[in-house]
């Protein structure tokens, strides 16, 4: 069996807060994703699941760090890297696309001279031959008519268009690994397609991984081959897409499946998860979920649950929901 | 261009108890340029650019549409807010753009809106049981002891828990924000509640809490609704009839069962197949639009969805499509889909 290409484990991420204490936004990431394969990681704001990927993407705010974990990359642990490392490994392994396309790009540099610079960076390339390649990839991305447009500025474009600008910008040094950070959120419905049907090309085009950092559970369900489901700062369930839908095992997740309105059917009665995610600098001593947990007994609200992962899949809850029972 | 379900019959605008409550007839509104100052050019374009409908008591109609389409100017000519620029917008037989100011404040009991940013449209100093008194206390209806008996009643059925009546919004989390700006609309018991987009900004189990709030008010108080909301997932489960927009027109109009299960025009299609199902089984081929929505300051000639539609024909372009009906569905479109 060949090694994954990212092996995230027990990853915490800590930030010492202004206020003075010091609070984990991330408290046990645990996945795994093989390469050209595309991974969804799910939950709600809060819930660190964008922590994560700044985590692995070495791109953490000035007052966070890493407290405790691995991400290995490839046999490299991104988590012992320096700085400047970090900045190697993104200009050739990672790529980061945002959700906030037009604040990512430069706003005073046309579109065409960044994807350029990317190019030149990246693959060495002198300057004449990174702006051909530049267009090229605004081609590639689907941009109307890319000669024009790589002579804008970002804030001339829409905001699908800055989204294609950023996606030529990320996959201009063919990286092994993409990470879309809510890239499609901000996009109307009918783009948000366009978008998805874009990245999932290219990882098949340039044999990508993809981690899809989402809150929308219809486009897991369309896009992923896997799925890590975030709650608290933890990941409390990992399996692959068809089972988790089919036979979600936390009742986190059972819940929130539950909860979704669904454009294809209008349900009877929607069910909900009553209350709400615990306030980060006041987790329970247990289980995060236990407070809105059906399920919960005693062991849960004292001890928090461990993390078994085995064969693809992964679990941190004292009472699963056992199969066949959903 | 009328997309009436119910042509205005004489019998109706006479009798204020009627069915319908909501009557608009080829609304529009103008907005200036954001350059136009730069250019010294005074262009204007059109938000809402000729849009009928009607509004029967106890429904609820979602207007849905992507950003820019003017589902929420329709939302504040419907709600008195704004006038149009051309056209009528009547609740009943009072025309609000007519009314002095006495008799606007009095209207307002009858028609309450609800926004997406909960935060913003609640007062940050005020304690909660008070914000939702205050309608109360404008309107000057019951004495002291009936208002606040009013309000504990209104914050149980919204279910904010009792230990934060006393507290100020920034202690309320997004969710909670929310039902209390529920509880202070519902709470003056109004005819019409206008919605825009008011869980768009929760997460999804919070978002569920609200959709089921807002249905069970809505059943109790026998409200009429609209809303407005670009996400078909959250308006197919509370939703009875749907008004589709595109660039200021209302393209499609019908009960919500036939909208969704059998769309008529192509734009409608589009938009249901590209939300995303949650469930990998059911993963389709997309057919997928072209392009993005045209400008509405320079809206496409003929009918304005042409520019990406898959089923245009040179015709698309020349003529706008006058409304055609199908019982109680109508649709702006040459080509129409069938049923099926």
């Amino acid at each position: 069996m060949t090694s994954p290409l990212l092996k995230v484990d027990g990853l915490a991420v800590s930030i010492a807060a202004r206020t003075g204490g010091i609070v984990e936004p991330v408290r046990g990431a645990s996945f795994s994703i093989d390469r050209g394969e595309t991974l969804a990681l799910v939950g709600e704001s809060g819930c660190g699941k964008s922590m994560t990927c700044f985590a692995i993407s070495g791109l953490l705010p000035k007052r966070g760090r890493i407290s405790r974990g691995a991400a290995v990359l490839d046999g490299t642990d991104l988590t012992q890297q320096s700085t400047s490392a970090m900045r190697m490994i993104r200009r050739k392994d990672i790529a980061v696309v945002f959700q906030d396309a037009t604040n990512g790009l430069n706003p005073v540099k046309t579109v065409g001279w960044q994807i350029a610079e990317a190019v030149r960076l990246r693959e060495g390339l002198n300057w004449q031959a990174s702006k051909r390649r530049a267009l090229e990839l605004l081609d590639r991305v689907g941009m109307p008519d890319p000669k024009a447009r790589a002579r804008e500025f970002p804030h001339q474009l829409s905001g699908g268009m800055n989204q294609r600008a950023m996606i030529a910008l990320a996959v201009a040094g063919t990286p092994k690994l993409l990470i879309a950070d809510e890239a499609t959120t901000a996009l109307d419905v009918t783009i948000q397609a366009q978008i998805l049907a874009l990245i999932d090309d290219l990882r098949r085009e340039f044999g990508m991984a993809v981690i899809f950092v989402t809150h929308d559970l219809g486009l897991v369900a369309e896009m992923a081959d896997k799925v890590a489901v975030m709650y608290a700062g933890r990941v409390i369930e990992s399996a692959p897409v068809s089972r988790l839908y089919a036979l979600p095992r936390h009742p986190y997740t059972a819940g929130l499946l539950n909860s979704l309105p669904r454009i294809d059917q209008r349900r009877t009665e929607l069910q909900v998860i009553d209350g709400q995610v615990p306030p980060i600098d006041d987790m329970p001593p247990g289980c995060a979920f236990a407070p809105r947990c059906a399920f919960a007994s005693e062991v849960c609200r004292t001890e928090s649950p461990g993390f078994a992962a085995a064969s693809g899949q992964g679990l941190a809850c004292h009472h699963p929901i056992s199969e066949g029972l959903s | 261009m009328s997309l009436a379900t119910l042509n205005a019959d004489p019998v109706a605008v006479a009798d204020p108890d009627a069915d319908t409550i909501v009557r608009v007839r080829d609304a529009a509104r103008a907005f200036v340029h954001r350059k136009a100052a730069l250019l010294r050019k005074a262009g204007t374009f059109n938000a809402v650019d000729g849009v009928s409908l009607d509004l029967k008591k106890g429904e609820t109609l979602a207007v849905v549409g992507e950003s820019g389409c003017g589902k929420s100017t329709l939302g504040r000519l419907i709600s008195g807010l704004m006038r149009p620029t051309a056209g009528s917008v009547f609740f009943r037989e009072t025309d609000f753009s007519s009314l002095s100011a006495d008799c606007w404040r009095e209207s307002r009991q009858k028609v309450q809106i609800i926004f997406q940013d909960a935060a913003g449209s609640l007062d940050p100093r005020l304690p909660v049981e008070d914000q939702v008194r205050e309608p109360l206390d404008l309107h000057a209806l019951g004495t002291e002891t009936e208002r606040r008996a009013k309000v504990r009643a209104m914050l149980e059925a919204v279910k904010l828990g009792r230990h934060l009546w006393k507290a100020v919004p920034s202690e309320l989390s997004g969710g909670q924000q929310q039902r209390v700006v529920i509880a202070r609309a519902i709470i003056l018991e109004p005819e019409l509640l206008i919605c825009d987009e008011p869980v768009s900004a929760l997460d999804v189990s919070i978002q569920a809490q609200i959709i089921k709030l807002l249905i069970e008010m809505q059943e109790r108080l026998g409200l009429t609704q609209l809303f407005i909301s670009h996400d078909l997932a959250v308006v197919r489960q509370i939703a009875d009839r749907i008004a589709v927009m595109y660039l200021g027109r209302i393209v499609e109009c019908g009960p919500a069962e036939e909208v969704f299960s059998a769309p008529r025009h192509p734009y409608t299609r589009a938009l249901l197949a590209a939300v995303p199902v949650p469930d990998p089984a059911a993963r389709r081929k997309r057919q997928l639009l072209s392009g993005d929505p045209p400008s509405p300051h320079a809206p496409p000639s003929g009918c304005r969805f042409h520019t990406r539609c898959p089923k245009a024909q040179p015709h698309c372009s020349e003529t706008p499509p006058v409304a055609q009906t199908f019982g109680d569905h109508e649709v702006s479109c040459h080509f129409p889909e069938d049923a099926a």
